[in-house]
């Protein structure tokens, strides 16, 4: 991971404008911060290392916190508690115009009155005289960002004048402007259509690649989360549940909220008895090796199932709804003497139907109590 | 780092400048507003109880009180039935010349009293336009209580219009098709559907009508007669009183007008339907959007002989009220043909009434518009304890009599003020001179600003300022280069009815004017002392002026509301 954060930060574009070593991307860690508004907890002591350079998506249901964190790693907002440092220098101590973040808001709060290319400077012409590039330089940055993010010959433009996408693009390029240490997009595609925001994802990958930032990204989707990000960030009212990969995440979810979040879930209740999962009477043919006997849920995904014919270690149910699911069949089964719901999905050439009766065994599963 | 956020003042934000702005805005309300009306109250307080019932209940002061109140109200609910049906028209048909009339409608608003009072009495007095028809029949208007009615029908008519026309704009038809699916009549849809939709938008348009006209005074006296315990309207008797040196009487008449203009408007507040909220008062928007036609389907509009006689009604109503006084002005200014007219408009007072009139609002204007920006930085950016009471401060002046904005000052600075010894040993004049002028134009024209560029900037929120904050600018880098260009429009707004306003008050510069000719004398009180010596050629000719100034106001106006309707406030937006 270093190594390729630095070998990226080599083409940064910064590298040419500024010199200065605060510009380079930065760790980010938060400690144990704890944000309340009134009686309400928005974080409950989130901590957290941020690695230069790398992409990590902040994960979770609406409320769960992810922009009350960005705002806290932005300087817009003050944690109640907890410790924010970029490398290993308090940020909290820093006001928003010094901890040079760039920050790409939800519905991106382009200044209306101004051109295009007048936003995207905007960060560079508020400088102090002495660090103020000179107004060509302004123009020529910007212009360049604007190549950057696929603009170029809409400089002249206004906000209102540009599609979602584009307007999205145009923020983006503003928080690059400023040669931020750390770039933070809050639902950066959150209101834009599924076609622009699969292209805007490729793209945002690429640009990052490019540039090297340090940089996070609120979802609450997380199909997004998964293709994009080096890590993601499980929150959870205001909690961190897990911190992952994708594929640790995907694979190995630690807690039922993380299993259930992430990609589609069934569960069903078990116990653990001498290394054995039993389902109401049956013994499932599921190794388990290392758990304690007692009562547990088991998570299990509706394509992750294999059809048994035997059916006397197996989950049987009678199918009690069919849908079409893309190239496969999603089957409605009520299984157990309390009918528990579960969904499996099976082949499109299936030949259940509604009354039959189908027996499964999960391939990945998890255990939680 | 760790904040309370019960105990403090205000929830922590990056935004800077709360302190300075709310600072500020404090500091200038309490200065013009609260201590000058605290004078007051302080100065009746002085009277013990006793003292100050005499005054009240004494047959004059009671006998001018009830002819206030009550042709206020009788006032108030015409122009609430008249502003219900022009709303009406003005949303749901269409016919030629509905937009000018809807720009029309504001021309109280823009119109000094002063011309309006004149304008109207020439219309109905004996020998005037209309008057003449209606003295043969025994119908005397001018010089009566229904001389009184008609000045406060013109003044108040702008308010129920304004508050309604937006309320009935965002009804959604599909509840109108609703009502029809389930057999509603068109007639039943109106009064059981719509009308309780209404009801809230009218009542506080009859409110704002009715606390204007309660404290109207320039445009009443010179169609009312002034006879004593007929139609002596109690803002009259205060300057009466203050003109005899009777402070007492005249701060009792004040305070007693006071109590009863706020327990009304309580009232009112009180039975509002659905909660009760000062957002219903406070953030009235007196100016709606023009959309084009608004054309319903068969099942959501009148039939066509009820639309003729709605739009009929509307356009007489507007014509006789807001039209005739508008020409009236013009054609009694050059009754005695056109020299008459140059020479009145450029002697050497009526230059010198102009020059002071500029002066004055170039002090004014400038002077609530800074105090706006504070205030509606403080209530839009922040979030505070006492929000909503400064939120309501700022409208205060608007239910304050413009006689009381004058006698307050009169009070503080005058011979016989609080002040007054202290000023004379220092030398320092300030009633019957140019700062008491300014300061009573002050007062009354407060809120104008603020009242534009809270609501825009609470809608806008903070983002704006964040992303410029975030992207290293400064406070006021931020406040000049992002939040004043996003307001921009509503400030012109604000600030062109602000000085409108301004140039055309009456009441309370008369107060604390002096009337010294070619020194002390604004525009309107010009007008009223030609007036008052028969020069009618040359009071319309310099009211003329005015009115010229009122229609340049409202084109003005129309053109921002036209162009840039999405940047003036969140309430005319469609
Ligand atoms: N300014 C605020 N005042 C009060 N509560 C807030 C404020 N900001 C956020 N919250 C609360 O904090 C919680 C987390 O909000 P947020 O961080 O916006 O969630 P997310 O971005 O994950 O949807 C929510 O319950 C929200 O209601
Ligand atoms: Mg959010």
């Amino acid at each position: 991971m270093d190594a390729w954060a630095s070998k990226t930060f080599d083409q940064s574009p910064r590298q040419r404008g500024g010199d200065r070593h605060e510009d380079a991307p930065v760790d980010v860690t938060v400690e144990n911060v704890i944000r309340t508004f009134g009686t309400t907890a928005a974080l409950h002591g989130v901590s957290l290392d941020i690695r230069a350079g790398e992409l990590i998506a902040l994960l979770g249901p609406s409320g769960s916190g992810k922009t009350t964190l960005l705002r806290i790693l932005a300087g817009l907002d003050v944690p109640t508690s907890g410790r924010v440092l970029f490398d290993s220098a308090d940020a909290l101590s820093l006001t928003v115009q010094e901890r040079n973040v760039g920050l790409v808001f939800q519905s991106y709060a382009l200044f209306r009155h101004m051109t295009v290319l007048e936003n995207v400077g905007f960060g560079l012409q508020v400088r102090p005289r002495s660090r103020r590039p000179s107004r060509s330089e302004i123009k020529r940055r910007a212009l360049e960002l604007l190549d950057l993010v696929q603009l170029s010959g809409l400089e002249k433009r206004y906000p209102t004048q540009l599609s979602g996408g584009q307007r999205q693009r145009v923020a983006f390029a503003r928080a690059l402007a400023i040669e931020p240490r750390v770039l933070l997009l809050d639902e950066p595609f959150g209101a834009l259509d599924a076609k622009v925001r699969r292209d805007l994802r490729r793209w945002l990958r690429e640009i990052h690649d490019r540039t090297g930032h340090t940089t996070v990204f609120v979802t609450h989707d997380q199909e997004e989360a998964l293709e994009l990000a080096d890590r993601i960030v499980v929150l959870n009212n205001g909690r961190i549940e897990q911190v992952g990969t994708p594929d640790e995440i995907y694979d190995a979810p630690n807690s039922p909220f993380v299993f259930s979040f992430i990609g589609e879930s069934s569960t069903l209740p078990v116990r653990v008895k001498g290394g054995k999962v039993w389902f109401d009477d049956r013994r499932l043919d599921l190794p388990v090796r290392d758990l304690a006997d007692g009562q547990g849920r088991l998570f299990l995904r509706p394509h992750d199932v294999e059809v048994v014919a035997d059916d006397r270690d197996a989950i049987t149910g009678v199918v009690t709804a069919v849908r079409r699911h893309g190239g496969s069949r999603r089957f409605e089964l009520g299984v157990g003497e309390t009918q528990e719901r579960i969904e499996v999905e099976l082949p499109s050439l299936a030949e259940q139907t509604v009354g039959s009766k189908i027996s499964v065994l999960p391939q990945r599963w998890r255990i939680y109590r | 780092m760790a904040t309370v956020n019960g105990l403090a003042l205000k929830r922590p934000s990056v935004i800077p400048g709360f302190g300075l702005a709310l600072g500020f805005a404090l500091t200038y309300l309490g200065l013009i507003v609260l201590i000058p009306l605290a004078a007051m109250v302080l100065k009746a307080a002085t009277l013990g109880f006793a003292g100050f019932w005499d005054i009240v209940v004494s047959p004059r002061t009671l006998a001018a009180l009830r002819l206030s109140f009550v042709t206020s109200l009788v006032a108030a609910s015409i122009n609430a039935i008249f502003g219900v049906i022009i709303a009406w028209v003005l949303v749901r048909y269409d016919f030629p010349g509905k937009r000018l009339l809807d720009a029309f409608v504001d021309l109280p608003f823009a119109l000094p009293t002063a011309v309006a009072g004149i304008a109207l009495t020439a219309i109905y007095a004996p020998n005037g336009w209309i008057g003449s028809w209606l003295a043969p029949l025994g119908i005397k208007v001018a010089y009566t209580p229904l001389g009184i009615l008609v000045a406060l029908i013109f003044i108040g008519l702008p308010f129920v219009v304004r508050t309604v026309q937006p309320v009935l704009e965002e009804f959604s038809r599909e509840i109108e098709e609703a009502a029809a699916t389930l057999g509603a009549r068109r007639d039943q849809t109106i009064v059981r559907i719509i009308l309780p939709a209404l009801v809230p938008a009218i009542l506080t348009g009859f409110a704002l009508a009715l606390a204007r006209a309660v404290g109207e005074y320039g445009s009443v006296i010179f169609i009312a007669g002034n006879i004593p315990y007929v139609s002596e309207i109690a803002p009259l008797l205060i300057v009466i009183r203050l003109e005899e040196f009777g402070y007492a009487e005249a701060t009792a008449i004040g305070t007693a007008m006071l109590l009863i203009s706020f327990g009304l408007l309580l009232f009112i507040h009180l039975v509002q339907p659905g909660g009760v909220g000062d957002s219903a008062m406070t953030d009235v928007s007196l100016t709606p959007v023009l959309r084009p036609g608004n054309h319903g389907t068969e099942v959501t509009t009148e039939r066509w002989p009820v639309r003729a006689l709605l739009i009929g009604v509307a356009v007489v109503f507007l014509a006789l009220f807001l039209l005739l006084p508008l020409a009236a002005v013009f054609v009694e200014a050059f009754r005695v043909g056109a020299t008459a007219y140059f020479d009145a408009i450029t002697e050497p007072d009526a230059l010198a009434a102009v020059r002071l009139t500029l002066l004055v609002a170039a002090i004014a204007v400038p002077a609530n518009l800074v105090f706006g920006l504070a205030a509606a930085w403080a209530i839009a950016k922040f979030e505070f304890r006492g929000k909503s009471f400064l939120n309501a401060l700022i409208d205060l002046p608007f239910s304050v009599s413009p006689v009381i904005a004058g006698l307050i000052y009169v009070l503080l600075f005058g011979a016989q003020g609080y002040l007054g010894p202290y000023l004379q040993s220092h030398d320092i004049q300030i009633v019957f001179a140019l700062p008491g002028i300014v300061l009573a134009t002050i007062f009354v024209t407060v809120p104008f600003v603020a009242r534009e560029l809270v609501p825009l900037m609470q809608e806008q929120g903070t983002q704006d300022e964040e992303a410029a904050l975030s992207l290293g600018a400064s406070g006021w880098q931020t406040f000049f280069k992002v939040t004043l260009p996003n307001v921009r429009w509503a400030l012109l707004y604000g600030v062109v009815l602000c000085n409108a306003r301004a140039m055309g008050e009456f009441g309370a510069v008369s107060v604390v004017s002096g009337h010294i000719r070619g020194r002390t004398n604004t525009m309107p009180l010009h007008v009223e002392i030609l007036y008052n010596e028969y020069n009618f050629a040359a009071a319309f000719a310099v009211a003329s002026l005015l009115a010229l100034l009122a229609l340049l106001t409202l084109t003005i106006k129309v053109t921002l509301e036209w162009r840039y309707a999405d940047q003036i406030a969140a309430t005319r937006r469609h």
